[in-house]
């Protein structure tokens, strides 16, 4: 089990929350700065959303 | 404030802006792509408001408690195709002769080589503005006393941590007013009947924008708590602005936003506003219309609904400036 962090704009915030189980393939918010969908590429376990204000982006921590 | 009104906020590629869109909105009175920043969506750098009012020779400053170099005081005083390129934010900043700087951010501003930096060269723009005539404040104290016709203060690496010793967001403003009139309020008068000409050319003015900048970022973490501190934060400062204005009597004091964050809404309270029902609907930003708030002359123009790019270009023809929006000159 291993921990991956995805970074996705916060303007659109996130399309997931702590707690959600994720699929492959899932939308999980848009890319910072083109607004391309960012998927997950593996399943797991939403852990913990950060804030991080200096790159205005949300990170995803996934428990896969 | 006597006035309201409400303003659209969509960005030239999104129902929902960025601090970015919707900052270079406000500031340059046109319509870009979320990220960018003082540019349209081609990447010509247009002129902004704070730039209009410095070529009409008034003084220009900004307060802010994200970094300086953060997209919205970024979208009045620089002009880069992307928010994250802050170190060069920091440098048009400083280019740009802001008589007044005041927020979070030094790591933009210190070379490489010093810890923390966020820099890619060696670059040292303390040093520099030092050097250029700049006072340099670093903590309270030396805000309080602070004195001239430039004067930076950055007071943490990043943002700032809107806590206790730094100066809060309503000091740094009325600190930012003080240093920004003092030299206006010099006599007109060399004696009875010399007119002081020195005094006479200082007296055109200012324009500042102070941003409670960490609104939204309790917004983004749906923290309603931290959302309400900031929020008191940034009331204080409009009240430093207002009781500047009430006694000024010839300043216009504009409030508003560049965007929700949070979609924010009450579901019940009681009337004491005990048991306050806050939901959130998302954790970005939302496409709802922002509140417009203006008091002083002018401020009849502000009311009604109107574009987000209208704003300054409000503001430009009050200050007398003949053309706005305008692409930029390179200097």
């Amino acid at each position: 089990m291993t921990d991956i962090k995805i970074n996705v704009d916060a303007t659109f915030g996130t399309e997931v929350k702590v707690g959600d189980i994720i699929e492959v393939g899932q939308r999980l918010g848009v890319m910072p700065g083109c607004g391309e969908p960012v998927v997950c590429d593996k399943k797991g376990l939403v852990r913990e959303i950060i804030f991080d204000h200096e790159e205005h982006r949300f990170v995803i921590v996934i428990k896969s | 404030m006597p006035i309201t009104g409400l303003s659209r906020t969509h960005s030239a590629n999104a129902t929902v802006t960025d601090s970015a869109a919707g900052g270079t909105a406000l500031a340059c009175g046109i319509k870009t792509n979320n990220g960018t920043v003082g540019m349209n969506p081609d990447g010509v750098a247009y002129q902004s408001i704070l730039e209009a009012a410095k070529e009409e020779g008034m003084k220009t400053g900004l307060v802010v408690t994200s970094t300086i170099s953060h997209a919205t005081p970024a979208s009045f005083a620089s002009h880069v195709k992307s928010r994250g390129s802050e170190a060069e934010i920091a440098s048009q900043l400083l280019a740009n002769k802001v008589n007044v700087m005041f927020g979070g951010g030094k790591q933009c501003w210190l070379p490489k080589s010093a810890e923390g930096s966020k820099r890619e060269d060696e670059r040292n723009l303390i040093e520099e503005a030092k050097s250029q005539g700049y006072l340099w404040v670093n903590d309270s104290n030396e805000l309080a006393k602070a004195t001239g016709d430039y004067v930076l203060g950055l007071f943490q690496m990043d943002a700032l941590t809107t806590f206790s010793p730094e100066p809060s967001l309503p000091q740094m403003t009325e600190a930012a007013l003080r240093i920004l009139t003092e030299k206006n309020k010099e006599s007109l008068f060399k004696d009875k009947f010399k007119i002081n000409t020195k005094a006479l050319k200082r007296d055109k003015g200012f324009f500042m924008m102070i941003e409670g900048s960490q609104i939204d970022w309790a917004c983004h973490g749906n923290n309603a708590d931290n959302c309400i501190k900031q929020a008191l934060l940034f009331d204080q400062a409009v009240k430093a602005a207002i009781d500047f204005a009430l006694e000024d009597k010839n300043t216009l004091v504009i409030v508003t936003a560049d965007h929700e964050t949070g979609g924010l809404v009450i579901n019940g309270g009681n009337e004491k506003g005990e048991n306050i029902d806050v939901k959130w609907t998302s954790g970005g930003h939302s496409g709802t219309p922002v509140p417009v708030y203006a008091f002083g002359p002018g401020a009849e123009k502000f009311s009604g609904v109107m574009d987000n790019t209208e704003i300054s270009q409000k503001i430009a023809k009050l200050i007398g400036v003949k053309e706005f929006p305008k692409i930029k000159k390179n200097d």
